[in-house]
């Protein structure tokens, strides 16, 4: 038998469940927020680190223009400026080389960043169509849950007639505590379930407005729901009404009052 | 490491919606529930799940691109 502890228990789960999809829609925004800065900041430090070494290879080249001027310059005694211009070529192949590396790694980070940043954008795009209707939704359901929690102090007269003489056997109100004997006792956890089994369709139904579940994979998996829950509803019934025919016809023969049982 | 933080506020979010998702899952009726795993949920872990993956392949791409910066 579904008791309105269950529901206020599923009430809380729902809320549960939609905090957390609300936190993590914030978790993944703060998380893409960060990654996008790192990523900038990769590229602008790789970036910087080329300029440098362009700049570095531009001294080089400067420098190996001079050593070779000298040397052209050179009439005799040329073996230590031949030297100079050796070592300032060697000195422009290594800077060469770093630029060169420098401009590679630019190259691989901001592929990288490019790529990032596609997948950033995929994933926000999927989260952002889905987590606002996630939490709207089950606000709907938490709201809808709770409406029917709210009725257990309300009178229940929808089950079937009571025996004439016999308010306990009427299923009605109070706070539906305290009814747990006799045949009052199985109507009462009867009355209880249907209103349930009904809130949570009605829910059902709602969810399905409120975008619970997108419109594609709506229709007919909730009426197929909802309609299951409606013939459940209406054996029960049938059940409970047999069921107190029964027990009215023995407690006669028995010449019992029906809370006697 | 590059992208440590992101990286793990992703991981840390995944972690807890799976928990919490665990936690919930007798809630309501099982087919209204398995819809809105499917309809809602799933794709929403499944697109961090797939994030997660590039983070990680780009952290492997900055740490190579520094390697070759020295």
């Amino acid at each position: 038998v579904v008791s309105y502890d269950v529901v206020r228990a599923e009430a809380a789960a729902v809320r549960d469940l939609a905090a957390a999809v609300t936190r993590y829609a914030e978790h993944l925004r703060s998380a893409a927020d960060q990654a996008r800065t790192d990523a900038r900041q990769q590229r602008q430090s790789a970036e910087q680190e080329a300029e440098r070494r362009r700049a570095a290879l531009e001294r080089a080249r400067q420098a190996l223009d001079q050593a070779r001027a000298a040397l052209s310059r050179c009439r005799e005694n040329c073996g230590g400026l031949q030297q100079a211009v050796n070592q300032a070529q060697q000195r422009f192949t290594q800077a060469e080389q770093h630029y060169r590396a420098a401009r590679r790694a630019v190259g691989m980070i901001a592929g990288a960043e490019t790529e990032l940043l596609r997948s950033l954008r995929a994933a926000e795009s999927v989260v952002t169509a889905h987590a606002p209707a996630s939490v709207k939704a089950l606000t709907e359901l938490e709201r809808r849950i709770r409406e029917y929690d709210s009725r257990r102090h309300e009178p229940r007269t929808r089950l079937a007639p009571a025996p004439s003489g016999s308010d306990a056997m009427s299923a009605s109100g109070g706070s539906g505590q305290g009814e747990s004997g006799g045949h009052a006792g199985v109507l009462q956890s009867i009355a209880v379930t249907l209103e349930v089994l009904r809130g949570l369709t009605g829910a059902g139904h709602g969810l399905a407005a409120a975008g619970y579940i997108p419109p594609a994979a709506e229709p007919a998996s909730i009426s197929a729901q909802a309609e299951d829950l409606d013939r459940v509803g209406q054996l029960q019934e049938q059940f409970g009404t047999k069921q107190l025919e029964l027990l009215q016809d023995a407690d006669e023969k028995l010449g019992r009052r029906p809370d006697d049982a | 490491m590059m992208l440590e933080a992101p990286l793990g506020e992703l991981e840390r979010a995944r972690a807890e919606l799976a928990r919490v998702r665990e936690s919930t899952a007798a809630t309501w009726s099982d087919k209204l529930r398995q819809e809105f795993d499917r309809g809602r949920l799933d794709p929403i872990d499944d697109a961090v799940a797939r994030l997660v993956i590039a983070v990680r392949r780009a952290q492997d791409q900055f740490t190579s691109a520094h390697r070759i910066l020295g």
